[in-house]
């Protein structure tokens, strides 16, 4: 028997909400014919020593067409295959097969698979396979890669310089010259950054050119992002005398990119990847240069660590990670070095997603506490991921509040603890979705604290974790 | 502990506001941990200086902030034993609400209203996560708010007491059994407009007496337009109670005030105001033989009359007299005119009207109708070529019959506004006449843009039950056809909330 997807979880898949809405309209038994679902068992094969077993549900689905579109899913992968036009991934067939799969409206029976879904699927087995072990003989020629890696050094040393003086020049003839001016200088020097292939050092840039145009208090505002990037620059400056986590850290800030395939050889090497069981804490999707950006946080059960997978999808398709967010799965993820260590790659897991609990949280206190132990490795991080327990979302006349309810109850007493909601990362109706689960009951919720406050990604309410 | 930093900080701010080449940079005490370190990195440059002690202004700021304290925690909402709806439907609602994927909210979503009414009728509570976005919908969309409030309970009231977007939910919260406003005389007394209109409209519901007699309390000192609203409010529950005080609201100094008494009067037979409408009815109507009815409009617009809510000019230009009549005629009661003819409202209809005054004088008897609710002369009226506003004071099953008959006879042209105000679900026989219409329609090749406001009711209204009818018309229509395609994609929706309905029960 397979185990069924919520329908939730189909959903998350979608690449946006057109195709959730197309999905769902498909999700009827109507327009298909050929539903099937099943285990493929392992293939015996004399050089690899066989293969696991591999589960799938397949559909034809009636288009604008004569013929009928040949749909399929990997629920290993997840992946899916549909000999439909659409350029989305996965393309509406494929959500609606699986929201009906998941609704038990698919009947289950591996032995009826047609030979055009057994062959995707048994093709993905052998993808799905680890490759014969591929010893990395390193770059090709080691002198030509070292002068590559010297004149990047130099670049981005040149393009740190010539940021510095420009900082500088802008607190000595006052910032309300860039109030002025607008966003135009601030984009110059961004495409100078980017040329000089720091492109962490654009991206703030790029922010710091929004704040004159922001409202009152844009030049405390601005003066925060410059603050940032001179202690980067400074920061920079010193490289070869810092730690080494804490060198690699500012090195992925300021623009450098992390090699995945050399860490996670590294992890393999030096065993440093993490075993756990990983609680999904939250993902949010944001874009980013036409691409989707997905972060999905991960809680280990028993190392404690908290992880930041990233995905990138291209324009109109889904990242290709997706995760149940309040579920938990085994699997081994390899951080990136650096100082208050969060970004990491998801490498082996070890088995399919299943329910967990509530994550426990902590308090206001212990927040703020956590956020500043961060900065202590890592002066330049803005938020810190944290689970905060016993709380409400508060609207009132200074704005929205995260509240701690737990402690001493009624009006007695200090009153609660509170936190700021960071109004730039949170949306005003994710805020009322968290009021109204919370009902003035304290809840768990995870999300980002940093210098602006807290901004929420995910809210358990009745045992359910409910992405914002 | 970062009061140091925070003084530094506005300086710095203020520094780098105007330029270090203008103002000295802020010193720094060396004995604090701040200066100290400030110390270590000083700089001979100003500016240089100046970002130096920012970044670590600016880090000893963030690291040192603690959270705030004394937070009152908001009070409890009440709880709600309504079980919650099964997760397949708070899906598909999600969807619905399109609030997945951080998109805007435009249009509402053509099934939105069924799923609304198919949770209501099963008992349950709507989906937690979902109230903000349903009390949305619902603000702008007025026709689901009866069914969002009922759904979202105790808690919809208490949400939509943080948000004055929200203020109709409180509004007809009251409507809902146990959602006694606990705010009590003190909304009354201190609450804003929507909170005090929301707290009457709510009493008067239980207890329309003790709702006048609040709202008599402080009429006086209420702005015209506000009473002009509450008075509105006194038509749930309208009784020969009210007639006094409704009297005295004829010569209030707001103009929308007495149009709004008058109306109400005008649903009042047994009140004073409905005899003096009656006795200058009398002077315009009477029978003239047995077949026609002699007509005699006013001459004047006299003081009493506009004290009655009678304008002395039609807004739409209308010509004095006719205009006259017609208000005349609306707002009398109707069982004046079974006195004054001495027979039923359909032999009433049957007389023949001068050409000149007939069209008013319908007009007149329609309205009236419509305002008194009264059923038997709707009825009477109703497929005449009467406004379809009559019907809606039929009950839902008759009004859909009478619609059926007008489909069957006079095909889907006209029929947009009828078919809109049926129920919604439509009831067998007028989805069979909507059905067998189109089909009609698609054999003689019509224009099929001009039936597209017919099919997108027909999707949220038909029977789901007739899905594979309409599949089987599609086939026969040709697929490729514009009808064939109209007929595939109604069958996908009405599959669509098949599903829909099947997923409350997962």
């Amino acid at each position: 028997m397979l185990e069924r997807w919520t329908a939730d979880r189909v959903l998350a898949l979608a690449p946006d909400a057109a195709s959730q809405k197309a999905g769902s309209r498909l999700a009827a038994p109507g327009p298909w014919t050929g539903l099937g679902a099943g285990e493929m068992p392992p293939q015996d094969r004399e050089d690899e020593g066989g293969t696991t077993a591999k589960s799938g549900v397949w559909g034809l689905c009636k288009g604008s067409g004569d013929q009928a579109y040949r749909t399929a899913v990997d629920l290993d992968g997840p992946a899916w295959s549909c000999t439909c036009p659409s350029r989305k991934l996965p393309c509406k067939h494929a959500l609606g097969l699986l929201l009906l799969w998941s609704a038990g409206s698919v009947p289950e029976d591996p032995a009826a698979v047609p030979d055009w879904a057994e062959a995707w699927l048994t093709g993905r087995q052998d993808q799905a396979q680890p490759r014969p072990e591929r010893r990395p003989a390193g770059p090709a020629d080691p002198a030509a890669a070292r002068r590559r890696a010297e004149q990047r050094a130099a670049r981005v040393a040149d393009g740190v310089d010539t940021l510095g003086r420009w900082l500088a020049d802008q607190v000595r003839h006052g910032m309300a010259g860039a109030d002025r001016a607008g966003y135009p200088p601030f984009e110059t020097m961004a495409a100078k950054m980017v040329d000089a292939q720091a492109k962490g050092l654009a991206d703030r840039l790029r922010t710091a050119g929004t704040r004159p145009g922001s409202g009152d208090g844009w030049p405390e505002r601005l003066l925060e992002d410059y603050a940032v990037l001179w202690l980067m620059l400074r920061a920079h400056d010193r490289m070869d005398r810092l730690d080494g986590p804490l060198a690699a850290a500012l090195r992925t800030r300021i623009g450098w990119h992390v090699d995945s395939a050399e860490l996670l050889q590294r992890a393999a090497d030096q065993g440093t990847a993490v075993r756990d069981h990983w609680t999904v804490l939250g993902s949010r999707d944001s874009d980013e240069d036409k691409l989707t950006v997905r972060e999905i946080w991960l809680r280990g059960e028993q190392s404690g660590r908290t992880a930041l997978v990233r995905a990138i999808g291209s324009p109109g398709q889904a990242p290709a990670l997706a995760l149940p967010v309040g579920e938990r799965l085994e699997a081994d993820l390899v951080f990136h070095d650096a100082a208050a260590p969060l970004r990491a790659h998801l490498a082996e897991r070890h088995g399919p997603p299943e329910p967990a609990g509530e994550p426990a949280g902590c308090d206001a206190e212990s927040a703020a506490l956590a956020y500043a132990e961060a900065l202590h490795g890592e002066p330049w991080l803005d938020t810190w991921p944290v689970v905060l327990a016993d709380v409400v979302a508060v609207p009132d006349a200074l704005g929205w509040r995260i509240v701690g309810i737990g402690g001493g109850s009624g009006s007695e007493g200090p009153g609660g603890f509170w936190l700021p909601v960071d109004r730039s990362r949170a949306r005003e109706d994710a805020l009322w979705r968290l009021a109204a689960m919370s009902g003035g009951a304290g809840m768990t919720v995870f999300g980002e604290y940093g210098a602006r406050g807290f901004a929420p990604v995910t809210g358990w309410h009745e045992g359910r974790a409910i992405p914002l | 502990m970062t009061a140091d930093s925070d003084a530094l900080w506005d300086d710095l701010v203020s520094t780098a506001l105007v330029g270090t080449a203008k103002r000295p940079v802020p010193g720094v005490d060396p004995a604090t941990a701040l200066g100290a370190a400030a110390v270590a990195v000083a700089r001979e440059d100003a500016a240089e200086h100046l970002l130096d002690l920012a970044a670590l202004a600016l880090v000893h700021r963030r690291a040192g902030r603690r959270p705030g304290t004394g937070a009152q925690a908001p009070a409890r909402c009440a709880d709600d034993p309504r079980p919650p709806v099964s997760d397949r439907a708070r899906g598909r609602l999600r969807i619905l609400l399109g609030s997945g994927m951080g998109e805007r909210r435009t249009a509402v979503a053509e099934l939105l209203p069924e799923w609304l009414a198919e949770a209501r009728a099963r008992g349950c509570r709507a989906p937690e996560a979902e109230l903000p976005a349903l009390l949305d919908a619902a603000r702008t969309h007025s026709e689901l708010r009866s069914d969002v409030a009922v759904l979202a309970g105790p808690r919809g009231r208490w949400l939509a007491r943080l948000n004055p977007d929200w203020s109709w939910a409180a509004r007809i919260a009251a409507a809902d059994p146990g959602g006694a406003d606990p705010g009590g005389p003190d909304i009354w007394q201190h609450g804003l407009f929507g909170e005090r209109l929301g707290h009457l409209a709510g009493l008067r519901e239980h207890d329309a007496d003790a709702a006048r007699h609040l709202l008599e309390a402080t009429w006086r000192s209420e702005p015209a337009e506000d009473r002009a609203q509450f008075l509105a409010a006194l038509r749930t529950g309208l009784s020969a109670a009210d007639e006094e005080f409704l009297e005295a609201a004829l010569d209030d100094r707001g103009k929308a005030v007495r149009a709004g008494a008058a109306a109400l009067l005008s649903a009042l037979p047994g009140s004073a105001f409905a005899a003096r409408m009656a006795d200058r009815a009398r002077a315009c109507l009477r029978p003239d033989g047995p077949n026609a009815v002699a007509v005699e409009p006013p001459e004047v617009c006299d003081e009493a009359m506009r004290r009655d809510g009678i304008a002395a000019q039609s807004p739409t230009g209308r010509e004095e007299r006719a205009w006259w009549l017609g208000e005349i005629v609306a707002a009398t009661p109707l069982g004046v005119w079974t006195a004054v003819f001495g027979e039923p409202p359909a032999d009433i209809l049957r007389r023949r009207l001068p050409r000149r005054w007939a069209e008013d004088v319908r007009d007149g008897w329609a309205r009236a109708a419509v305002t008194q609710h009264n059923a038997e002369w709707a009825r009477a009226q109703a497929g005449r070529g009467a406004p379809t506003r009559l019907l809606s004071v039929l009950p839902d099953d008759e009004r859909a019959r009478h619609v059926a008959a007008h489909v069957r006879e006079h095909g889907l042209s006209e029929a947009f506004q009828l078919l809109a105000g049926c129920p919604a679900v439509w009831p067998r026989p007028l989805g069979r006449s909507v059905v067998d219409a189109l089909t009609r329609a698609s054999r003689e090749s019509a224009y099929p843009w001009s039936f597209s406001g017919v099919t997108g009711l027909a999707a949220r209204s038909l029977d789901p039950a007739l899905a594979a009818e309409v599949e089987r018309l599609a086939k026969t229509s040709g697929e490729d056809g514009y009808w064939g395609r109209a007929f595939a994609e109604l069958a996908a929706t009405l599959r669509e909330r098949a599903a829909m309905r099947a997923e409350f029960d997962m």
